[in-house]
């Protein structure tokens, strides 16, 4: 009997989701409406609903708490607020309400509603109504829009939270897990109790004892679900900082590098992209007017067939499947001239659809490869990547590097500085006092003396560290983390995804499901934090079936044993790759799913532990 | 064989009637006799009676003092009886004079009292809540007054002594709203001589008789004479009343005259019938169902009841007792003092099965049940006759044993359903089935003696399930409505929890027990179903003044959301607090820390949040953004200097002046001290010494900018400008590494084009801090071929191909390479210049193979 296909779990239906939500709280209010959004969340909403869909329930106009003005023309019955539960967010819309206030006597009053994402926060009330004391009664209703997780891919799910890093390793702020953990028993109503539960790292720990005590409220709802996943892995990213730190060297992790990828899309220059004359408008484009006319705004998911096959290959070796892709394409055109009969001719028109949305992406990807070639092929590039590389192979970790040292003085971008001193730390096990001063040292003087909060922050988040932890070398042998040169064309191992390097955290991930952690708990239990080990009962009816649980050696019969990876603090776009390498493996029977707090790589999170100050007095 | 039919009565054309015995009442012990009652309200949908014994007090006439009447009931004995005469309970009214007794659909008795006051119990005689119908009612007295369905909803409507009508259309908490109806003009003189009220999509209208003429006011003031065709003169009509679907009425006139009419206005009488009694007058009107009205005469001695149909088809039925009649939706009850009664429409399914001669299909099967359990061969010949219309056959007989009170009935028609079913194969009957011997277990239950809720099957399919267990719950039959939830599958929220919940409620309520008694006994419960709601039942407690227990009961629930909230209402903060942090939420978590802070004072608030490390970082997250002084109070009280001292950085960023700027640094210096922070320190004090020296070079430098700059570019500024002296005092000042000095002085000589610097520059030293390399390139980044070839020559080996290749210097390199014999090298370059050069490129290969590596 067949129970499962592979791919059964799609995570695709959380859009669904989402956009009921979304939806039900739009037509609680009354009339037309305006929507005023908190600018971080028009990206993930944009991936929920398209704008014409907000139209068709009375959205009539839309506006940015930080780019717009309060409107002066209120031809709306309702103001809807969506907004963050952070304070930093309600901040932003004191002022707004505030101005709202001024206007308001005037005219018509539209009624405001204010839709904390994606739970109502009493301490945001209250701090609201604290700063503007009049949105008491401008305000006709606190309400909440539980928009949790956001699927950026069938396999892919993000909270989108994009201070959860900063949150939980600087403010040590648990809301992120009380997040994940919700969303958690939201995959469990849907794809039933998850048996084994594994984790490494504190707040791997701390969300599977919320969990556990979620899962008992569940036990009374009475769920009746069978089990769809055998497995969940939640990894603390404290436990893998290093992975952040080389330059992602994949497709996909290249694009995010450069360009940097916001919930599934990146801008380009327009005007390196050919004139296709077709305007291939996503929802998020049509949102809000303020968008450069200079920027391209490409979608990028594995929709695109061409762009499936090549986000997680490694960059160097995309051009074969350009030059494949380009020579079957030109045959394929080519069968226009030979087709002689009419049937032939109806064959081909059939295809051209395919074919032409075939060369339209060749086009989109091959452009997007340009531009990042000159950016990877230059010396500065190659010579950091060669510090990564001796780095990972254990080379020199102990002492000042030359060439950050150079990068230093030279002031090149400072993620890009941290990032490498922050991996010398952590594969050296910590870092000698003074060479952690001298590297600070020469920060602050080059960057300014503002970095020394930044310097703070990095500290206290776990980047630097001069408390020796030396547990890398031996999880190095025992994962067999740097394999040094890997092979081109149809890589054996994920290391490939870093030249060379293969993620300590997807490494763990592959181990647990074969065969085991048992061969490296020694490693584990080096390594910081608590390694966590856990069963939750699962009816007998509901129960996977198999013959031994763990086992993947048996014959095609067996269901695939699936995964669910939770990134908890974030996951670069590379481990989502080496995972999904894992899966899409021939003789693998093994199944990755990932959930995550928000999409990062080594820059994003330095830039977000960063304090900016500008001094008033310039 | 018996007959089915020995109870039923034609009724005009194909139609019957029948009545039966309910219950036999259980007061028969007390003697009751009704006529003796002042006051009879029975409850609708087999619900309680209460009654109240005559015991008038005459008090003067106003209008005539010599004159004594009768009004209101002083301090009776309200006595409640269940529908089976089993006292309920009963008390004494001690509020104001009492004018009229009705239940809500919430099974809540409602008692009128003469100053329009309305009072609200539950059926054991506690007091609910009381709501008053309006100045005007209480200051002229009230002399009259309904309580009537409105929908789901009760309604009270009162006629004044003013003769003005004041109704509240739902006297469910928080929606009573009064309203006056419309006024009749020249009212005021005349007493209506009956009354009633009309309820149809909320919109209420009274109808009222002024002798002969018939009037109806609604909400809005509108009034109307209504004309009621009756071909002969009346002197004006005594009784009204209005079918529960409120769509027809029938009024009696002083002659004895029933006229029945639509309630539509401009409607004339569809049926006038004489009842030959034109002396006495009816004691009641009451609609049996919709399609027949009852009368109720009390003629010498002997009590009769007469039905009238709309086609003038009429019934009598003679007790030898006072009645009441309770009209229901689909029958009659009439209460008497022995026994309980249902006049009732035989349904149609009913008719085709067990009427006498029908040849309805049921009535076969019925028949060949009947023969097969007598072991008679005429079951087959029945059966054959049913066989081809088996299935509906099969579904005449479920559907009415439905129809059944008597449980014998039930279990002969399920029988014969069951003996027709055996000989079918089609799929729904046999859910069907069991569906209703579900409904029927629970619908006989309901009637059993105890509980007393005679409902006939219509009255059942018209109630929801949840309404029928709140009416079980308002009867403090927890047990049945559990085991009712049990036996239903009901889910648990919408059910046993529910249930439990309210049993819980009314155990709190047993005064005499400790909250350690009631806590163990409640908790045993319900701990053994999932979905009970702790916290409100912890609310209850709470309201019941039982804090232990709400504590207890609260310490079970699972959603922390419900929890703490309430926890901090109970003063419980200790708690709250460890199960906001235990839940990760951190939103629950401030709730618990703003409650504190504005319950505690500053002082005493900072001590307590100490405690707690997670508390604290939230804390502290919190004033960075809304309240920076006191997150430095915080610091400075746990003696984390660190810390204190970073606050005072942005500070210095905000500063609006330098000596502001330098304030607030010399703070976070002396805070680094304290924290024994040497690097934080000396770093600070490197930046009040920049700031210092850059307004010094301003100075120096009349129109240089400094302030502001980092140490890098200031050090750049300077040796831009050739101040070389400077620059190394400023190297030394600042403790620049070499190395770091050397990268920047290299790159800005070569920047500016300072060649000779430069030059000068590279052999001051015997050990130059960085290789020639960097001068190479810097030259050659700057466009010097020259000068970077010069450098070049002095570039070590191992670094020389690397040099030339970042030159660009393809050539060279190449050159190099092969010199070097140097394989690896030969193909960086190869790499390098494959697509740009073919010539080179060719060149190298031909290196490479001379070298024996191709």
């Amino acid at each position: 009997m067949v129970f499962f296909e592979k791919n059964a779990i799609n995570f695709l239906s959380f859009k669904d989701r989402a956009r009921r939500e979304l939806l039900s709280c739009l037509d609680a209010c009354p009339g037309t409406k305006a929507l005023v959004w908190d600018d971080y969340l028009i990206g993930p909403f944009s991936l929920v609903a398209e704008y014409s869909v907000l139209q068709e329930h009375q959205v009539s106009r839309m506006f940015t708490l930080e780019k717009s003005e309060f409107p002066t023309n209120l031809d709306f019955t309702s103001m809807v607020f969506l907004v963050r539960s952070e304070l930093k967010v309600i901040k932003k819309l004191a002022k707004f309400i505030k101005k709202a206030g001024t206007v308001q006597k005037s005219s018509n009053i539209p009624k405001l509603y204010v839709y904390f994402v994606p739970a109502v926060s009493t301490v945001c009330k209250k701090a609201l109504i604290e700063m503007c004391p009049s949105a008491d009664n401008l305000v006709e209703d606190f309400r909440e829009c539980a928009i949790g997780a956001i699927p950026l891919e069938t396999d892919l799910l993000s909270l989108e939270l994009e201070s959860s890093f900063r949150d939980l390793y600087l403010d040590e702020d648990p809301s992120p897990l009380h997040h994940l953990a919700t969303t958690l028993n939201a995959i469990q109503q849907m794809y039933g109790v998850i048996p084994n539960i594994y984790g490494k790292g504190k707040y791997a720990k701390q969300l599977i004892d919320m969990v556990g005590k979620m899962g008992k409220d569940a036990a009374n709802s009475e769920w009746n679900i069978a089990s769809r996943f055998d497995n969940l892995f939640v990894i603390d990213r404290n436990v893998d900082l290093i992975t952040l730190m080389p330059t992602q060297l994949t497709y996909e992790g290249l694009v995010d590098e450069c360009f940097g990828i916001t919930q599934a899309t990146v801008r380009l220059p327009a005007d390196k992209f050919p004139n296709t004359g077709q305007s291939s408008k996503t929802p998020a484009e049509t949102d809000s007017g303020k968008k450069d006319a200079k920027d391209k705004k490409i979608t990028l998911n594995s929709t695109d067939e061409l762009y499936a096959e090549i986000r997680d290959k490694n960059f160097s070796a995309v051009g074969p499947v350009f030059s494949a892709k380009t020579k079957f394409l030109s045959a394929k055109m080519g069968e226009r001239y030979s087709a002689k009969e009419v049937a032939e001719m109806k064959e081909f028109v059939a295809k051209m659809p395919h074919l032409l949305a075939l060369k339209q992406s060749l086009t989109t990807f091959m452009t997007i490869a340009e531009i990042i070639k000159p950016l990877v092929n230059n010396d500065d590039f190659l010579e950091s990547l060669e510090v990564q590389q001796s780095f990972l192979s254990g080379v020199d970790t102990d002492k000042i590097h030359p060439v950050i040292e150079q990068l230093i003085a030279r002031c090149e971008p400072f993620e890009k500085v941290i990032r490498l001193i922050a991996l010398q730390s952590e594969i050296n096990g910590g870092l000698k006092p003074p060479v952690l001063t001298q590297y600070k040292r020469d920060l602050i003087q080059s960057y300014g003396f503002e970095e020394i909060v930044t310097l703070n922050n990095l500290e206290k988040a776990g980047f630097f560290r001069t408390t020796p932890k030396k547990w890398f070398r031996v999880a190095k042998e025992t994962l067999k983390l740097f394999v040094g040169h890997a092979e081109d064309g149809t890589p054996k191992d994920f290391s490939y995804i870093y030249s060379g390097y293969a993620p300590l955290s997807v490494r763990l991930a592959r181990q647990l499901v074969h065969p085991g952690w048992k061969s490296i708990q020694d490693v584990l239990d080096a390594m910081p934090g608590d390694r966590v080990e856990a069963k939750q009962k699962v009816a007998d009816h509901l129960r996977k079936r198999r013959n031994s649980i763990g086992s993947t050696m048996s014959g095609s019969d067996e269901p695939p044993l699936v995964t669910l990876v939770v990134f908890v603090g974030g996951v670069t776009y590379s481990e989502v790759s080496a995972l999904r390498f894992l899966s899409n493996q021939e003789e693998s029977s093994t199944i990755f799913y990932v959930l995550t707090t928000q999409m990062i790589n080594g820059s994003t999170i330095i830039e977000s532990l960063r304090e900016t100050m500008k001094p008033s007095i310039l | 064989m018996a007959n089915f039919t020995d109870n039923w009565s034609p009724f005009g054309f194909d139609t019957y009637y029948r009545k039966f015995e309910l219950y036999q009442m259980g007061w028969q012990k007390f003697n009751v006799d009704l006529s003796e009652f002042a006051l009879i309200a029975a409850q609708t949908q087999g619900g309680n009676i209460a009654v109240v014994r005559e015991d008038r007090k005459k008090t003067p006439s106003i209008t005539d003092p010599s004159v004594y009447v009768s009004t209101a009931l002083i301090r009776p004995n309200i006595v409640i009886f269940s529908s089976s005469g089993r006292v309920v309970s009963q008390f004494v009214w001690n509020s104001g004079p009492l004018l009229q007794l009705g239940w809500s659909s919430s099974d809540e008795l409602v008692c009128v009292q003469e100053d329009g006051r309305v009072l609200l119990y539950d059926m054991f005689g506690t007091f609910i809540r009381t709501f008053g119908m309006g100045k005007e009612a209480s200051d002229v007295r009230v002399v009259d007054c309904r309580i009537f369905d409105n929908g789901p909803n009760t309604g009270v409507i009162v006629l004044t002594e003013t003769r003005r009508f004041f109704v509240v259309s739902n006297i469910a908490v928080n929606s009573v709203v009064l309203r006056s109806m419309g006024e009749i003009p020249g009212m005021t003189t005349f007493k209506p001589s009956c009354w009633a009220v009309v309820c149809q999509d909320r919109d209420i209208q009274v109808f009222l008789a002024k002798e002969s003429e018939l009037f109806v006011v609604d909400k809005s003031s509108h009034f109307q004479q209504v004309p009621v065709n009756l071909n002969e003169q009346t002197r004006g009509f005594v009784a009204i009343a209005v079918s529960p679907n409120q769509k027809h009425m029938a009024l009696v006139t002083a002659e004895g005259i029933i006229a029945i009419k639509s309630t539509e206005i401009d409607s004339d009488p569809y049926c006038v019938f004489d009842s030959k009694s034109p002396t006495i007058q009816p004691k009641q009107l009451a609609w049996c169902g919709n399609s027949a009205v009852v009368g109720y005469w009390e003629k010498a001695g002997s009590h009769i009841l007469l039905m009238i149909g709309p086609k003038k088809d009429w019934i009598n039925y003679r007790f030898d007792s006072a009645v009441y009649l309770v009209p229901e939706m689909d029958s009659l009850r009439v209460i008497s003092r022995d026994a309980h009664d249902v006049i009732q429409k035989v349904p149609s399914v009913t008719m085709q099965v067990m009427k006498v001669g029908s040849m309805a299909p049921g009535a076969y099967l019925l028949e060949a049940c009947r023969e097969y359990e007598a072991l008679s061969y005429k079951a087959d010949e029945y059966l054959k006759l049913v066989k081809p219309n088996l299935e509906e056959a099969v579904s005449q007989c479920i559907e009415s044993a439905g129809q059944e009170f008597e449980v014998s009935m039930q279990k002969l028609l399920l029988r014969a359903a069951s003996f027709g079913k055996a000989f079918l194969e089609t799929e729904g009957l046999s859910e069907k089935f069991v569906e209703m011997c579900r409904n029927l277990r629970v619908l006989n239950a309901l009637r059993s003696y105890l509980v007393g809720m005679p409902m006939t099957w219509k009255q059942y399919e018209a109630t929801s399930i949840t309404a029928l267990l709140d009416r079980l719950v308002n009867r403090r039959q927890y047990e049945l409505a559990y085991r009712i939830c049990g036996y239903l599958e009901l889910p648990s929220q919408e059910g046993a929890a529910r249930i439990l919940l309210h049993w819980s409620n009314y155990k709190m309520n047993q005064r005499n027990e400790s909250d350690e008694v009631l806590a163990k006994a409640i908790i045993a419960k319900l701990e053994k179903t999932p979905g009970i709601p702790f916290a409100e039942c912890a609310k209850n407690a709470r309201a019941l003044g039982r804090v232990r227990l709400a504590v207890e009961l609260l310490e079970r629930e699972t959603s922390a959301q419900l929890q703490v909230p309430l926890l901090l209402d109970f003063g419980k903060e200790e708690m709250a607090l460890s199960k906001a942090i235990l839940s990760g939420n951190s939103d629950l978590v401030y709730d618990v820390i703003l409650h504190l802070k504005q319950k505690l004072g500053a002082a005493e608030f900072l001590m307590r949040i100490r405690n707690n490390r997670e508390v604290f970082a939230l804390f502290v997250k919190y004033c960075k953004q809304l309240n920076p002084k006191m997150l430095r109070d915080l610091f400075f009280q746990e003696d984390w200097h660190s810390e204190e001292a970073f606050t005072f950085i942005p500070e210095s960023y905000e500063a609006l002046s330098i000596a502001e700027q330098i304030t607030a640094l010399q703070n976070a210096v002396e805070r680094f001290d304290h924290a024994k922070d040497e690097f934080n320190k000396k770093v600070t004090e490197d930046q009040i010494k920049l700031i210092r020296h850059q307004i010094k070079l301003e100075e120096k430098f009349p129109g240089r900018k400094f302030i502001g700059l980092t140490v890098r570019k200031t050090l750049e500024n300077l040796l831009r400008d050739g101040s070389f002296k400077l620059a190394d005092e400023f190297k030394k000042d600042y403790q620049i590494s070499d190395r770091q000095f050397w990268f920047v002085k290299v790159d800005t000589l070569a920047a500016t084009a300072q060649w000779e610097e430069l030059e000068k520059f590279s052999k001051s030293s015997r050990k130059p801090a960085v290789g020639f390399e960097h001068f190479a390139a810097a030259a050659a980044k700057n466009g010097n071929r020259a000068e970077a070839q010069k450098y070049l020559l002095k570039v070590e080996d191992d670094q020389r191909l690397r040099c030339m290749l970042k030159m660009g210097m393809l050539e060279d390199a190449a050159e190099w390479a092969a010199k070097q014999k140097d394989p690896v090298g030969l193909d960086v370059v190869l790499d390098k210049c494959r697509r740009e050069d073919s010539a080179l490129a060719a060149k190298v290969q031909a290196y490479k193979t001379s070298l024996g590596f191709a």
